[in-house]
């Protein structure tokens, strides 16, 4: 066997020799293992509802200050009475509503303005244009010959 | 490696997981120490393995060795570790702590040390990986490539290139 082959068998026995300095079952079973900072982390549920009950004891204490702590000056509002139930007609609950002194469809004159009527509206003529032909021969050239040469 | 107890394992049995870990502590813990060689690098690559192999335990098919299959995920997490403190990798070699010591002589270890893990520490890390494995680990070619997660033929090829260059680096220190 060369040297070589002897270095690297003995580099193999004291690579074998090695122990892991420690019980790795119970650390990471126990959870003890997240050192490395991009393993699975555990989810902070305590941090949650911890956050969840400091806010509902805040806000019970608010109102529970705004509460108790009437500001001054203020008269207390005078007791509502009551109203007895009265109940209505079925007519009463019609879908159109029917105003006092007011109609819903205008009087006095048509919806629809009729033709030849002060409103009716009419829309002028298109002006007119001279055509391309009529153009060419006022200006004295035929334009198919034009167009050919 | 019994079936029984990797099945019990694969269903989240507690005792099951413990003994898998205890089974293949050192393993992992050698593997990850010879690729990023700090202790304290290796101990949270080996304990980083173990979470990984819990978490994909249920997808282990059993095709192949637990040990190939779980020094597969080591190499990963070495590499990941690797890629994460490149630039004090280098700063690391220096202080290598004595609880990585074997039990041959101080004088006669540290020569060896020296050598061999100087040679080793030179090569590419893929080379590193494959010579690990098939010498040190003492896989088939198969078992690397599986856990490499290559062919055969490169780490064949790999290795015949590390080889070549550690044989050299020898010569010249001889």
């Amino acid at each position: 066997m060369s040297e070589f082959r002897e270095e690297i068998e003995r580099a193999r026995k004291e690579h074998q020799e090695v122990r892991y300095p420690g019980d790795l079952g119970a650390e990471v079973l126990n959870g003890q293992s997240m050192r490395l900072g991009y393993g699975t982390k555990p989810p902070r549920h305590w941090l949650f509802w911890t956050s969840i009950g400091s806010l509902g004891a805040m806000a019970a204490t608010v109102a529970i200050v705004m509460w108790r702590v009437q500001p001054a000056g203020v008269p207390c509002a005078e007791p509502l009475q009551a109203v007895a139930f009265q109940p209505r007609a079925a007519e009463d609950f019609s879908i159109v509503p029917e105003l006092a002194g007011a109609k819903l469809v205008p009087s006095g004159g048509d919806v629809v303005p009729s033709e030849g009527g002060e409103t009716a509206y009419t829309m002028p003529a298109m002006p007119s244009f001279p055509s391309m032909d009529d153009a060419m021969k006022s200006a004295g050239s035929d334009p198919k010959k034009s167009s050919n040469s | 490696m019994e079936e029984s107890t990797i099945e019990l394992a694969r269903r989240g049995d507690r005792n099951a997981l413990a003994t898998i870990l205890r089974e293949f502590q050192d393993v992992w813990y050698r593997m990850s120490l010879g690729l990023l060689r700090d202790a304290e690098l290796a101990r949270d690559a080996t304990q980083e393995t173990a979470l990984r192999v819990m978490k994909q335990l249920p997808a282990f098919r059993g095709e192949s060795q637990l040990r190939t299959w779980s020094l597969g995920i080591a190499i990963n997490v070495c590499r990941e570790i690797r890629r994460r403190d490149r630039p004090v990798d280098g700063l690391r070699l220096v202080g290598m702590r004595q609880e990585e010591d074997g039990p041959m002589g101080e004088a006669e270890m540290a020569e060896s040390r020296g050598r061999i893990r100087e040679m080793l520490t030179e090569l590419p890390e893929r080379q590193r990986e494959a010579v690990m494995l098939r010498f040190f680990e003492e896989l088939s070619v198969e078992e690397a490539a599986e856990a490499m997660q290559c062919a055969p033929g490169t780490v064949k090829a790999t290795i015949h290139q590390a080889l070549k260059a550690m044989k050299k680096k020898f010569e010249v220190k001889q």
